[in-house]
């Protein structure tokens, strides 16, 4: 094996599914790969759709989602409380006021994952303001759906191969250090690890969207229909074996029949010279032309479900509504073009049966979260604009005469993502690169129980004040913070992926097909969540 | 009308010749000219160089050779855009809407008509990798600013990197769009915006890894070229600096109207503001033993140092010598250009080549951006790939990128703007235009990284294909769309912009002459028998076609095909 293969990405995945049949102990990934088709997922029933929500640009955790504690910590006297923490490290730029926050408390069930995993004080919290009622024209809000049940929090998220429990195991400073991801704080190789789920080789270019993909879409009678994006190219989607397809919210490709007599031609030449041939053997120019003939492939169904009238019957879903600017005193309306693909998601889910699909995986974003300068005004902007497109999507939307059913809040899953959280510290008027971040995991009708346990945050709230001692055990040295309040993660974005793909229908336990999309789930739970997970999926 | 057997020999003479001269030690110039080029040669070097291949222009390479070509080239003086858009906003009435419009109109302008077109492509290819971008907020109403900015890529283009950089740094354009404009020292628990420090090192200067001279991983792994800790250190250095002005008063530093704000403010290099901005001192408080101190790469031992005391300007001035000199600057920035010009998978020994350029010019300067031009277009890879030990026909190429194809098009047939303006806007929709317009990349990691690998393709484990990530279902068909339009009706606001085909329409009766004068234009003289058959196909399906149908079939159907969306 020392000589050089030339393989192809395709060809790599068949030989390497043939190689670890062998007794010689194969690399990790060929383990992974040779899994496939033994545990291809079929026989799934209803339908289900997972939507991640990338808020492109590492969103600013810190101000998403705020403990308002004020009651002094017992570890040490000095210890500043949560608030205090918060005000000393944002106070006067970019840190809210008790007053601001006062319309966005939430509050955490008596028995329920939060109160039962933090217990060192009683914790207390608030959203954004931008994500409640911040006008009075604001007719829904993410801080209500959480209120009724639709909303899960997922606090200090970020990428991690194995639990880092303080800085100590993340520095080596006195132990061994524990190995984390490559390239921390930085944009590309983050937000590739993120949706990659395999952070310490940041070249796997498959996501863990795509990666879910490949094991469900026999379900689906078109396997081109099972992953779609409304935001280009994305790894999040990237499949082995599934291809994203792209839809774009201004509407479908035109036609390959509208090159029809080109130019006075007869016949349609355009089609014969973009599509593949026998002839090319440059992979530039076979894979362009397989891009072209995908996209002709799929261009008949998606007209019909995009076209205003047709995936119900006679019911278009619903057209979203402006949202109002939080910056502008006078509550100026303005579209937001998040709520518009989460829009066109709602078509493809409506049209279900058109495309032929019981199980699929979608990808918006937004971005502008990278907020190093004016991030008050910028990220009330950017929350506004996410709080109204899924206060649009699930309470709107997918609950609409257009949907199969007339509701479809209880098979869709939306979670939120992101390059990363940022730094504690303000830097001005903005924040910097930073690690771990607290997200969102939203489905339901708000009646009901359905799909995600609302209402609660599932995990550790870290304490919130930067360090400003080296010394470990110092009330002043915070365990989590690696520098400019940075916090280790302690959740892995593998758990939080793992228990979206358990409810979405893959096998868990070891050998299951969870161990085979998430490998690194085992530094984390060696059982693959045979008998539990995060806990926020019903 | 090729002699490959000659051409290789020249090539591998002076392979051969560099070789021997850097096993020796022998510092030279590495790349020699080609006295008298080939059409396809010419067509290459075109095609790769400049913003499209027109005959006039073969047909001057071919007579002077490609060493006064160039020389002409670098001695062009330089069409500036900020004098076109100054002149177009100064025209439009009070209260105008201010946006990209005016700079694009100029970026076509002289991307189709600039004499400096070796400059106007260069240029190009540096601002997808110093990227600032009008969609950012603020930048988006500054088209002055973006126009000055582009204008000083392109006067650096053919200068030294060290100059460059520094201009790249201190524009207050890149201080909006990486916020280093108004960042401040360490205050109290607040520390500097570290965005600068941060993408100067990852995107500008050298990368994420340690590389050998050849772009490999050093010691064939990643080894971090910096930590966090060195982001932290460096975020100190790029402090103080604001806008321009007579003065370094607060409400200057802070942005406000008062004073007066220099009218120029948005294109002169921002300045320092002294020690209540600019972190003066290495450590701030000596109490405090988290603190990183001022400082560039603080955990390279080799490369790196604390910045001592002092002002911003000498602070700065270190700093980036420090960048400058490192040893990865060659292969990054190199690898990158043969991106943006030639070819996606340079070979090591090409990435090489480049990278020994830009270590020295021949005369014992590094940084000198001719002398890397010069390697990156007139390299054996580039000239003649086919002439390469490592040449491989599957790999070679890259996607050319939707900006450049439309812009091919206009030079080849001599497009000319009705209004003179060229009155092209906003290209970005997917559906029915480029999905790509000119300095609009959606963040600065550009439209596309340059390891951008398309998963679940024919694409080998090794190859990368960055304008692949923005290729997609919609904007395959939105390409076809635009361009449909274009070569019939022309493009551009009211098809302002259109071709002349002239000269063109004069070969209809003999098709295959028109299709030899379309490869040589558009596929470096390469065009295959299957699409020549193809393309002749259409043309017979209709015996009574009119000469304008003819041409503008041919010149869509050579445009459609994945041989000229694929430079090869």
């Amino acid at each position: 094996m020392s000589k050089k293969i030339d393989l192809s990405r395709r060809d790599f995945l068949l030989k390497s599914a043939l190689l670890s049949a062998g007794s010689v102990a194969a690399p990790f990934a060929l383990n992974l790969f040779s899994m496939r088709s033994a545990m291809a997922a079929s026989g799934l029933t209803g339908y289900k759709a997972l939507v991640c929500l990338y808020l492109a640009g590492g969103n600013d955790h810190n101000n998403t989602v705020i403990a308002t504690d004020t009651a002094a910590w017992p570890s040490g006297a000095t210890t500043p409380t949560s608030f205090d923490g918060y005000t000393a490290a944002r106070g006067g730029s970019i840190g809210f006021t008790q007053a601001a926050l006062a319309n966005t408390a939430i509050t955490t069930p008596a028995s329920g994952k939060e109160k039962t995993l933090n217990t060192t004080v009683a914790r207390t919290y608030a959203l954004h303001p931008s994500l409640g009622k911040y006008n009075a024209n604001v007719t829904g809000s993410l801080k209500d759906m959480y209120d009724k049940g639709q909303v899960a929090i997922v606090p200090n998220v970020g990428t991690l191969i194995h639990p880092i429990s303080d800085w100590r195991y993340y520095r080596g400073s006195g132990v061994t250090a524990v190995t984390h991801p490559t390239n921390l704080f930085s944009h590309s190789d983050q937000t590739n690890q993120w949706v990659n789920s395999y952070p310490g080789t940041t070249k796997a270019n498959f996501g863990w969207g795509g990666r879910i993909a490949d094991l469900i879409y026999s379900n689906n009678t078109n396997k081109q229909f099972t992953s779609l994006s409304l935001s280009g190219n994305n790894t999040f989607l990237a499949g082995e074996s599934v291809n994203q397809i792209q839809i774009n919210s201004n509407g479908v490709p035109v036609a390959i029949t509208n090159f029809n007599n080109l130019f006075g031609s007869v016949g349609n030449y355009t089609q014969t010279v973009v599509s593949p041939n026998t002839y090319s053997t440059n992979k530039f120019e076979i894979e362009h032309a397989n891009v072209v003939s995908n996209a002709i492939a799929a261009d008949g169904l998606l007209q019909q479900v995009m076209t205003a009238t047709a995936p119900n019957g006679s019911t278009p879903v619903p057209v979203p509504t402006q949202y109002v600017q939080p910056n502008s005193a006078a509550g100026a309306l303005a579209n937001n073009s998040l709520a518009v693909q989460l829009q066109t998601v709602a078509r493809m889910i409506a049209g279900q049966s058109t495309l032929g699909s019981s199980r699929q995986i979608f990808f918006v974003s937004i971005g502008g979260f990278d907020t190093h300068t004016t991030q008050a005004t910028n990220q009330s902007d950017l929350l506004a604009r996410v709080s109204h497109a899924i206060d649009y999507f699930y309470n709107t939307a997918l609950k609409s005469s257009a949907m199969p059913g007339g509701d479809q809040t209880n098979n869709v899953t939306l979670f939120t993502a992101s390059d990363f959280g940022r730094t504690f510290t303000s830097n001005g008027s903005g924040t910097d690169h930073g690690w771990g971040s607290h997200h969102f995991v939203v489905g339901g009708n708000g009646v009901t129980a359905g799909s995600v346990k609302g209402g609660d945050i599932y995990g550790s709230f870290p304490q919130t004040f930067v360090s400003s001692s080296n010394v470990w055990g110092d009330p002043k040295n915070n365990p989590l913070d690696v520098g400019s309040g940075n916090f280790i993660p302690q959740i892995s974005v593998d758990q939080y992926a793992a228990t979206l793909a358990k409810w979405f229908g893959l096998t868990y336990g070891i050998g299951s097909e969870l161990a085979t999309v998430f490998p690194n789930l085992v530094n984390f739970d060696p059982t693959y969540f045979a008998t539990s997970d995060l806990g926020f999926m019903i | 009308m090729k002699n490959h057997k000659l051409d290789k020999l020249k090539y591998i003479a002076l392979l051969m010749l560099v070789t021997l001269l850097a096993s020796c030690g022998v510092t030279t110039e590495t790349t020699s000219d080609i006295a008298q080029p080939t059409a396809t040669e010419a067509s290459r070097i075109l095609t790769q160089g400049t913003f499209g291949v027109s005959i006039e222009d073969i047909n001057r390479l071919q007579t002077i050779g490609s060493g006064a070509w160039f020389n002409d080239q670098f001695n062009q003086p330089q069409t500036m855009h900020f004098d076109y858009v100054n002149q177009a906003l100064s025209a439009l009435p009070a209260n105008s809407n201010i946006n990209d419009s005016t700079f694009l109109q100029s970026f076509w302008k002289q991307a189709v008509t600039g004499k400096d077109q070796l400059r106007q492509r260069v240029t190009f290819a540096l601002s997808e990798i110093f990227v600032i971008s009008f969609q950012n907020a603020t930048l988006a109403s500054m088209p002055r600013s973006v126009a000055s900015y582009y204008d000083m890529l392109g006067a650096h283009a053919f200068g030294n990197f060290r100059d460059l950089l520094q201009d790249v740094t201190l524009h207050p354009a890149m201080g909006i769009y990486l916020s280093s404009l108004g960042n401040i020292k360490t205050t109290g628990a607040r520390e500097p915006d570290q965005n600068y420090a941060r993408e100067v090192m990852q995107l500008f200067t050298i990368g994420l890894n340690q590389l050998n001279i050849d772009g490999s991983l050093k010691s064939g792994t990643a080894i971090p070229t910096y930590t966090n800790d060195d982001i932290r250190g460096a975020a100190k250095v790029y402090t103080g600096w604001s806008w321009a002005g007579p003065d370094t008063a607060d409400g200057r530093f802070l942005g406000n109207n008062s004073p007066q704000p220099d009218p120029n403010r948005d294109r002169l290099p921002m300045q320092n503001y002294g020690q209540k901005y600019q972190e003066f001192l290495q450590i701030t408080n000596t109490n405090d033993p988290l603190e990183i101190p001022k400082s560039i790469l603080l955990s390279d031992t080799v490369n790196g140092m604390k910045i001592p005391d002092g002002n911003g300007p000498d602070s700065l001035k270190m700093a980036l010598d420090v960048l400058f000199n490192h040893p990865n600057v060659g292969p990054f920035i190199g690898r990158q250009l043969i991106q943006r010009l030639v070819t996606d998978n340079p070979s090591p020994a090409y990435i090489t080549r480049v990278a020994q350029a830009f270590n020295n010019n021949g005369n014992g300067v590094r940084g000198d951006l001719k002398a890397v031009i010069k390697a990156v277009l007139l390299d054996p890879e580039a000239v003649d790939p086919t002439s390469s030990s490592t040449y491989d026909a599957t790999k070679v190429g890259k996607l050319r990128e939707p900006v450049v194809r439309m812009a091919n098009w206009m030079r080849a047939f001599h497009a000319s703007s009705a209004s003179g303006n060229f009155n092209m806007t906003n290209t970005d929709n997917p559906v029915s235009s480029l999905g790509q317009t000119a300095m609009n990349s959606p963040s600065v990691f550009n439209f596309y990284r340059p390891d951008y690998q398309a998963p679940n393709t024919a694409f080998t484990a090794e190859m990368v294909e960055p304008e692949m990530q923005i290729t997609d279902g919609t904007s395959v068909f939105g390409y076809l769309n635009i361009m449909k339009n274009a070569v019939d009706r022309g493009v551009g606001t009211g098809n302002d912009i259109k071709a002349d085909y002239s000269a063109e329409l004069q070969m209809t009766v003999t098709p295959d002459l028109l299709l030899d004068r379309i490869s040589l234009l558009l596929l470096q003289n390469n065009m295959s028998s299957q699409l020549r058959n193809n393309i002749l196909a259409a043309i017979n399906s209709n015996k009574n076609n009119s000469a304008s149908n003819i041409v503008k079939l041919a010149i869509f159907l050579t445009m459609a095909s994945p041989e000229y969306i694929t430079q090869k």
